[in-house]
């Protein structure tokens, strides 16, 4: 009679083994789920005082044959589409002063004229700066993989590959329009490559300008960065 | 024999279930599940809440502390990543949010020195 009531407990607790063991292993494993934050930031120009700001222009450091267009004027203009759309500022619309990369430098250390500037314009803030657009061509090694013709296996290889360097430099001087001083003052560069045939230059700058802008924007708006963490559940 | 081992088995099974039972809170489920909606500041205060009553439990801290990053609280993100890392130090998901949020942080504070210098 013991003995089966042995039996009986023996394969009852059996049956429970494997529930014990799930039991465990729920406990032991971490479950999670990965999500996307999003990390802000602060503007680096503290803009709350400034409330209007003139684009007042750009001056190119060189003339590039190909682009038929005013550098400098171009890039005030997609200056301007990018305060108007992005920035809380006002835009003061006006014509872009006919600017050299020295007329610049002379602008900057008048505060007299940025004054006068401001008043005119009726602008608290001024943007004006200079832009550096050159591309270079050159060559470089690259890694290709192919099927040999006869004995159909894969080879690894190197090859010369003809590419072009497209960089453009924007030294930029957000200044203050009553004080007639730079508030702030930095320089953007961006840089992009293309295999040969590159596209036309004027596409590649145009193409830098917008990257130029995105990391300008940073300086007069909040902005926030992507990242991706793990929740756990 | 047999019953010997089944016997430890089941304790354990049980013993942790039930310490486990704090950490399987239906709070942080609802929180969970408002962050992966984007309602961060609802999550937030599920895990505020679950902090304060269960202090030892990492994977709390370190949702919390994944809250304030994304609030852009990353002082306070950073206090409670230390936290979880010593609560659980073996936990790899807790590790690689702590190193990666560390990479970030410092590029912050690196910006932020530079800006300091330049004043």
């Amino acid at each position: 009679m013991n003995k089966g009531k042995g039996k009986n407990l023996l394969s009852v607790l059996k049956l429970l083994l494997p529930i014990c063991l799930l039991l465990l292993l729920n406990a032991c494993i971490t479950y999670y789920h990965t999500v996307t934050i999003d990390h802000p930031e602060r503007e680096r120009l503290k803009i709350e005082k400034y409330k209007t700001i003139l684009v007042a222009g750009f001056a190119a450091e060189r003339e590039v044959k190909e682009i038929k267009f005013d550098l400098g004027k171009e890039a005030a203009r997609y200056f301007r589409q990018a305060l108007r759309s992005h920035s809380k500022l006002k835009l003061v619309v006006q014509e872009p002063l006919e600017l050299t990369p020295k007329k610049v430098d002379e602008i900057v250390a008048n505060p007299d004229y940025l004054r006068r500037l401001s008043l005119r314009a009726g602008a608290d803030l001024i943007l004006l700066g200079k832009i550096d657009y050159k591309s270079k061509p050159f060559t470089a090694f690259e890694e290709v993989v192919y099927r040999h013709p006869v004995s159909k296996r894969l080879i690894k290889g190197t090859r010369v590959v003809n590419k072009k360097r497209h960089q453009l430099e924007l030294t930029l001087y957000l200044i203050d329009g009553v004080k007639g001083e730079p508030v702030y003052q930095d320089t953007l560069k961006q840089e992009i490559t293309y295999r040969e045939p590159s596209p036309p230059k004027s596409e590649a700058y145009f193409h830098l300008l917008n990257r130029v802008i995105a990391k300008f924007l940073e300086i007069i708006t909040p902005y926030s960065s992507k990242a991706l963490r793990n929740i756990i559940v | 024999m047999y019953l010997k081992i089944i016997g430890i088995l089941m304790g354990a099974a049980f013993i942790l279930s039930a310490c486990t039972a704090g950490m399987k809170a239906p709070e942080n489920k609802f929180a969970v599940e408002a962050a992966q909606r984007g309602l961060w500041k609802e999550a937030t205060f599920y895990w505020e809440r679950l902090v304060k009553k269960y202090p030892n439990v990492a994977k709390f801290h370190n949702n919390l502390a994944i809250a304030y990053e994304n609030a852009g609280r990353y002082e306070e993100a950073l206090k409670e990543y230390q936290i979880a890392l010593k609560l659980d130090p073996g936990n790899s998901i807790i590790k690689k949010n702590y190193n990666e949020f560390r990479e970030f942080y410092l590029k912050i504070e690196k910006k932020k020195e530079k800006k300091r210098e330049k004043k």
